[in-house]
């Protein structure tokens, strides 16, 4: 395979740097990859292998709809007494050494990190996946500070190397062929060519060995933070994270608020899950549970942990009880891979840290309603997404509850009038029986119009062929029956 | 160690704990409705109803417990509720040893089974002329004259209690023990203070885990509660449950090992008790 | 037993048939068919849009049509849910939760009413041809429907049933996101008749006349002339 010209192209790596209006891009950019078949077929192609691991793996629980309750059973408790549980998690995690901050938002956080860099003379960063990072472009600020900043996460690594976002948030290169990836190594990093997968890998490993004992200081993110314990967990399958918070003399852990959970044995139910739902694994490769700094029986580790708590407007999405569920989510990626919406127009079109359905759903709360309002209106509302979550997550109601709010604080006028001459023609049968003939009347005037912008539905009729109208509707049919009823045959 | 008051300490900004909390405080004034207990509307078979009992955490308890006894009831009285709907782990060792073994068949992962020590000696030393080992390291000083006899010809470095990490980022292998194996997911348990540091099962190209069948437990609950019970509320810093090699999948989902961490993993499970 | 039938507009419009099948299975069977004439539209167009205030005229109509009806039979699964699940949350916290609370746990959608509430899975229809089973989204995830019109295409004389790869991906109608977003509807909808053509069927089959009109569109633009047809118009070959 070579490299397709017609790959897809992603917007700008900072989506703040970009004046256009979101929902413009949006458009723009769902349109142009929709039609891209060969970004539909890779995608198709990624994802088919994951569905049937995926089968496999839930159907080795003894319950996997049941277990799904119990999971958002633990988060519905986490998140509604959250106050508790993140007191709980920062003393505990405090008395073993590491350093917690608040962040109220991202520049709050972005001023700390810069401070522990400074105050160590920090030149050499790696880092290991985290959106969190990526929620508050924190590689961009520190590399436009100076900072060398490395992505070891494989995928991660590679759309750094391309100065793109991640195309989804478990899978972040996802939508690039060996062959752009080979091409992409060749150029950055001077390798050879080469179309094994394999090899391209180990390219990647080499090229980041150094990078990990050499840097002083390591980011990650954190899967989830146990209160009772005073740990986080991160989760991964490459080693890169482990490698990366082990390694450096410092670590520093950004994580967004809503990642506690009570008690250490709920990782026992949601640590499977969130491999079975996120790639289907029975667990990923490394589950890894710090909490604190190097203690004196320790060969090894970084003499310094700072965690930092995100808010970023958690709290808002927290405020509005009916989507506070939304809080519950454990980043698996499962709801964009089922997602019908995401797997035609890509994780870039989104221009959002979060893609795929949560991104739909919480991105309005996150940033501003009126402006992701897109987001949510761009859904057919199939409820995959729902159906697949781990911690059952309302998603896709949660889409209609996001249409709901941001038309009822800023309703469209012309769909307002639209709908509003809607309702009164259906509270009116009278009216309504006049569809028929109405229909009738204009169908022949219509199909004139077809195939010119004039056409009213030129939505539908531009890719569609629309049905033409029966003779009679049901309910001229049903009068006419009742009139002379059928004689009931056999 | 942070840098405290007597150093630089106005160069960290404060942070917003009160606010945080306060907005948080604020926030969960208004009940959410537990959505995900809401009666599915299920029409295919009306009399469809997820089990209503059990799935409530029993959290009212106090958070105190922990100064209660280490107990498994006492330590979490929900327990029972995630073993219900995880995948089943059978009750007997053999069965779990054989459980152990077919996971560690999907996942890559080189299991040995040696009813004897001595077998397990002649696994090593297989291993070590197969792949030709110069030096390899291991998590303590007694393992490592242990190891020392066993495989004459390879230099055995300790992590315990100072290492080199650039050293041991070239060593061709690392032997460890472990907490413990996990036979419903097929994991190996180690944690930094009994296995040797964070990185010693991460850095090297083959990490091999030598582990006795009493130290191979039903699932993860079960290991949590060893661990809660072996250290109480002090746990280790650094734990972490291994399962398989390194992997990637992020070119074309096509599995890869070997990303970043060992390309191989050895799990060599010895039936014997250990000799005297 | 009298059966009351709630035909959604879109269905009253564009596909008499499907809604005068279930009138001539239900009938055959020996039950009375009530047919509210003053239904109108169960207000769905407007709700999902998000224009919740102005959905409420249209649903409380429909409630109130059906005040009396022990049964509610709709032929699509979307509608059925909207008076199920939807009316319940559209009218919470005001004046009229306690009619829409009433009304839903009467209303059916067609498939499950005839296997679960009738018990019945044979009807005696003969229709030769390979078919294909679509799911509609809203039947499948708000509803659970997915086995009952399975069991009944079974029984089916002649009609060999072939499963599509990926069944339960959504078609891309959505109601007004097929307008809305024509091309990310138009490509979902694409993705579906591939799986729709790999399996060769000379005929698709649904619950769910929307997702029919979707894929019927898409398909007949690819100059493929598959006949899509409501489950009720099959089941009525007798
Ligand atoms: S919303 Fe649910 S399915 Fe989607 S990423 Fe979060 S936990 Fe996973």
């Amino acid at each position: 395979m070579s490299t397709n010209p017609q790959a897809p192209q992603a917007p700008p790596h900072d989506p703040s740097s970009n004046k256009q209006n979101p929902e413009k891009l949006f458009h723009t950019s769902a349109n142009h990859i929709t039609r891209n078949l060969h970004h539909r077929s890779i995608i198709q192609k990624a994802l088919g292998g994951y569905y049937l691991k995926r089968d496999e793996q839930k159907a080795r629980f003894s319950s996997w709809q049941n277990a799904r309750t119990a999971a958002a059973s633990i988060k519905y408790e986490a998140i509604n007494h959250l106050d508790h549980y993140l007191v709980q998690f920062a003393d505990k995690i405090e008395a073993n050494g590491a350093k917690v901050f608040w962040a109220s938002d991202g520049s709050e956080a972005l001023q700390y990190i810069l401070a522990v860099a400074r105050q160590n003379n920090v030149r050499r960063i790696i880092k290991s996946k985290t959106m969190t990072g990526e929620e508050i472009h924190l590689s961009q600020t520190l590399a436009n500070e100076g900072y060398e900043v490395v992505e070891s996460d494989l995928g991660e690594f590679i759309v750094q190397l391309r100065q793109e976002p991640p195309y989804h948030i478990v899978f972040p290169a996802m939508h690039l062929t060996r062959g752009e990836i080979s091409s992409l190594f060749q150029q950055k990093l001077g390798s050879p060519p080469s179309n094994e997968p394999e090899e391209l890998t180990m390219i990647a490993r080499a090229a980041l060995r150094q990078k990990y004992l050499q840097a002083d200081m390591g980011i990650s993110g954190a899967n989830f933070a146990i209160a009772e314990t005073g740990m986080i967990s991160i989760t991964e399958n490459e080693g890169n994270a482990r490698l990366s918070v082990g390694l450096p003399p410092i670590h520093v852990v950004i994580l967004g608020i809503e990642k506690i959970v009570p008690r250490l044995q709920d990782l026992a139910l949601l640590l499977p899950m969130l491999a079975t739902a996120g790639a289907g694994q029975h667990l990923t490769g490394y589950n890894t549970l710090i909490s604190g700094p190097r203690k004196t029986n320790e060969p090894d580790g970084p003499e310094q942990m700072h965690v930092i708590l995100l808010d970023n407007r958690r709290t808002t999405l927290l405020a509005d009880a009916e989507q506070r569920d939304a809080l519950h989510c454990i980043r698996c990626g499962a709801c964009l891979n089922v997602c019908p919406i995401f797997k035609n127009i890509g994780g870039h079109s989104y221009g959002t840290t979060y893609q795929g359905p949560i991104g739909s759903v919480i991105t309005p709360h996150l940033r501003d309603l009126q402006t992701w309002k897109h987001l949510s209106a761009a859904s057919s509302l199939c409820g995959a997404c729902s159906e697949t979550c781990p911690v059952k997550i309302d998603l896709h109601h949660h889409l209609l509850h996001n249409r709901r709010n941001a038309y009822h604080l800023k309703p469209n006028p012309l769909e307002k009038i639209l709908w509003f001459a809607f309702n009164l023609f259906m509270q009116s049968p009278f009216l309504y029986n006049l569809a028929a003939p109405l229909n009738r009347l204009f169908t022949p005037f219509f199909s004139l119009l077809r195939k010119t912008p004039l056409d009213p539905i030129r939505n539908w009729t531009k890719t569609r062929d629309f049905p033409q109208p029966p003779p009679k509707s049901f309910k001229e049919l049903w009068r006419q029956r009742k009139k002379n009823p059928p004689s009931f045959q056999s | 160690m942070i840098p405290n008051s007597n150093t630089n300490h106005y160069l960290y900004p404060p942070g917003s704990r009160e606010k945080i909390l306060c907005r948080i405080r604020e926030a969960l004034r208004i009940p959410a409705p537990k959505r995900h207990l809401k009666d599915h509307c299920n029409l295919d078979s009306p009399q469809f109803k997820y089990p209503q009992q059990n799935l409530e955490h029993p959290y009212k308890e106090d958070s105190e417990s922990s100064e209660k006894k280490n107990t498994k009831e006492n330590l979490h009285p929900h327990l029972s509720n995630h073993r219900l709907w995880l995948p089943p782990v059978p009750q007997d060792t053999p069965g779990k040893i054989s459980l152990f073994a077919s996971l560690s068949q999907t996942l890559r992962t080189n299991f040995q089974l040696c009813p004897t020590y001595s077998l397990a000696k002649s696994k090593l030393q297989q291993l070590a002329s197969e792949e030709n080992w110069k030096t390899i390291y291991t998590h303590s000083e007694e393992w490592k004259n242990t190891l020392s006899t066993i495989l004459p010809t390879t230099n055995v470095l300790s992590t315990h209690p100072h290492y080199d990490k650039h050293a041991l980022a070239t060593a061709d292998a690392s032997i460890t023990n472990c907490e413990c194996l996990i036979a419903q997911t097929g994991s190996v348990l180690i944690s930094s203070t009994y296995c040797g540091g964070r990185n010693l099962s991460v850095l090297p190209p083959h990490h091999v885990v030598l582990a006795e069948v009493s130290q191979l437990v039903g699932d993860l609950t079960d290991a949590f509660l060893f661990l809660q019970q072996k250290y109480g509320s002090n746990l280790p810093p650094y734990i972490s449950i291994i399962t398989g090699p390194s992997r990637t999948g992020d070119i074309e989902r096509i599995l890869v090992l070997g990303a970043h961490g060992p390309k191989k993993l050895s799990i060599i499970l010895i039936e014997e008790n250990p000799p005297p | 037993m009298q059966i009351s039938l709630f035909v959604p507009c879109f269905i009253d419009q564009f596909f008499p048939d499907a809604a005068l099948s279930i009138v001539k299975i239900l009938e055959k069977l020996g039950h009375e068919v009530h047919y509210p004439e003053g239904q109108t539209c169960c207000g769905q167009p407007p709700f999902n849009s998000g224009y919740w205030q102005e959905a409420k005229g249209a649903a409380l109509h429909t409630i109130r049509q059906f005040r009396d009806s022990e049964f509610i039979v709709s032929p699509s699964g979307s509608c059925g849910a909207m008076l199920r699940v939807f009316y319940p949350e559209l009218f919470a916290g005001t004046k009229y939760e306690a009619e829409a609370r009433q009304l839903a746990p009467r209303v059916w959608e067609f498939s499950t009413f005839l296997v679960h509430k009738l018990g019945v899975t044979d009807l005696g229809a003969s229709f030769p041809c390979r078919a294909t089973f679509h799911d509609g989204c809203h039947g499948l995830r708000e509803l659970g429907i997915k086995q009952a019109p399975r069991t009944l295409l079974k029984h089916v004389r002649g009609l060999q049933l072939i499963e599509m790869s990926e069944a339960e991906t959504c078609c891309g109608f959505g109601g007004t996101f097929a307008v809305k977003f024509p091309h990310i509807s138009t490509a979902m909808g694409e993705v579906k008749c591939a799986s729709i053509l790999e399996t060769s069927a000379d005929c698709v089959i649904s619950n769910d006349a929307s997702c029919l009109m979707q894929i019927q569109g898409i398909l007949h633009r690819m100059g493929k002339l598959i006949p899509c047809l409501h489950i009720a118009q099959v089941l009525s070959k007798f």
